[in-house]
């Protein structure tokens, strides 16, 4: 499961909440970027963390017994913990999504089972779990072709709740009825001239249009193999990908975030290696797909990004215990906190 | 294998096969041939020389900094199954003492299993 920065459309303060160890969730004003609260989960440290549709509770995976807990935002208590599970079970997590009704949650995953002389590895398969039956109801096996790298990787549920998502090496489209493949988009061999095989980083940022994924890719041209970066839209609706070369790749870069008017994306660069490293944040004007600005910063070996509800800041996270944050007009850091605990989740935001 | 050599038709066309994928043009942009790098064959967390984690060049300029901000981290994704308790099974409590590795790294329990 990728660690990104999640943010809800708002023009008020939002509350954030990450996963950190020991087994706690904590409670940030983003306005004041301060903890404001820790909630305990009662079974282990969180994993990931999803909110509902209607942004009433947030789901979380836990790590030991792989636990599933919902968390109601209103009184900030654990209301439901159980576990998929035990001693001698393992059910290691790849992905997950909420289907749009809040029941179902979507999850691939790997069961590992210890038994008296050898552990058996299942083959990595989808579980739909019922959070109000608290129990696996249908499990289905990962078609052949998207079962590559353990079954994991991004895992989406359209708006109508149909189809089911798997961005790969290629992107899988399946039935959420019964996991057969319907479609499957090639990146290794897109449709697009002048490209060789694609790269998509998807992130699920709510100030992209209702049905649609913007997503940093890197690609390669057909004759003398230069690696360029660009812009994708994926249309969820229409399975339709809108690619644009942006410039050369660098080594690494951070998936893209919107800004709320959605005229501005930001994402942060990874250039060197090792003592070389160094780290940029970009700012791409999404109506021309051209950079517009770009500041050297201190990044970290290891870190996400994400942008704050009003665009007026970059946030910096994780691995660790801090939190920075940077100006989206100057790219300059505005302000570093403490939160005291490493963080181990993405950051997601909700309105009061 | 570099002692091997073709000494058959179809061998001389494996050779002229792969020495054709590898003698395509590449863009300037890609840089010139990789230094040698020491050899990690598992990554870093099986072995226990240097006896905790390097990064890929051996050294540990790729590492966070200070390294304990990446413990938990890199347990969780990436495991370091010799060096720090196994979370899972035995010693799931390991860390309830310590939130941030950085700054309270003297409560993480030790194990001897």
């Amino acid at each position: 499961m990728t660690a990104q920065l999640l943010l809800l459309l708002s023009a008020d303060p939002a509350t954030l909440y990450v996963g950190a160890w020991p087994r706690d969730l904590l409670v940030i004003d983003e306005q004041k970027v301060a903890v404001i609260d820790r909630i305990k989960l009662q079974t282990d440290v969180a994993r990931a963390i999803w909110h509902t549709h209607d942004k009433k509770r947030l789901i979380a995976v836990t790590t030991k017994d792989s636990g599933i807990e919902t968390i109601d935002l209103a009184t900030r208590k654990v209301v439901d913990s159980f576990t998929l599970g035990t001693a001698n079970r393992k059910v290691r997590f790849g992905g997950g999504a909420l289907d749009p009704t809040d029941r179902y949650m979507y999850l691939s995953a790997t069961v590992a089972e210890k038994k008296i002389d050898r552990f058996e590895i299942e083959k990595p398969k989808f579980m739909v779990v019922d959070l109000v039956e608290k129990k696996v109801v249908r499990t289905g096996e990962i078609p052949e072709k998207a079962a590559s790298f353990g079954g994991r990787g991004q895992i989406e549920i359209s708006p109508d709740g149909q189809t089911l998502w798997m961005f790969r090496d290629n992107i899988y489209i399946l039935n959420t009825s019964d996991f057969k493949l319907v479609e499957t988009i090639e990146l290794s061999r897109p449709q697009f001239p002048g490209m060789e095989s694609i790269f998509l980083s998807p992130a699920d940022d709510p100030f992209d249009a209702p049905g649609t994924m913007t997503a940093v890719f890197n690609t390669t041209d057909p004759i003398v193999h230069k690696r360029v970066w660009g812009v994708a839209k994926v249309n969820l609706n229409t399975r339709k990908i809108d690619f644009t070369p942006v410039g050369p790749a660098v080594p690494g870069m951070t998936g893209m975030r919107i800004s709320p008017d959605r005229k501005f994306g930001y994402t942060a660069t990874i250039s060197g290696e090792h003592g070389d490293r160094y780290c940029e944040l970009v700012v791409l004007d999404l109506t021309t797909r051209k950079v517009v600005k770009r500041a050297q910063f201190p990044g970290r070996t290891r870190f996400s990004m994400g942008l704050t509800t009003d665009g007026k800041s970059i946030v910096i996270y994780g691995a660790g215990n801090t939190i920075e944050m940077f100006d989206t007009t100057t790219l300059q850091p505005t302000k570093a906190v403490d939160v005291a605990a490493d963080m181990t989740t993405s950051l997601v935001a909700v309105l009061p | 294998m570099k002692h091997l050599r073709a000494v058959n038709k179809k061998a001389r066309r494996i050779e002229e096969y792969v020495a054709a994928a590898h003698g395509d043009i590449y863009g300037l942009q890609q840089g010139g041939p990789q230094q040698a790098r020491p050899h990690y064959p598992v990554g870093c967390s099986i072995v226990f020389s240097p006896g905790w984690e390097v990064d890929s060049a051996g050294g540990t300029a790729g590492l966070c900094q200070p390294a304990e901000r990446d413990l938990y981290d890199c347990y969780v994704t990436c495991f370091w199954p010799a060096q720090v308790p196994d979370h899972y099974n035995n010693y799931p409590d390991w860390a309830s003492k310590c939130a941030s590795a950085t700054k309270d790294w003297r409560n993480i329990d030790l194990v001897f299993p």
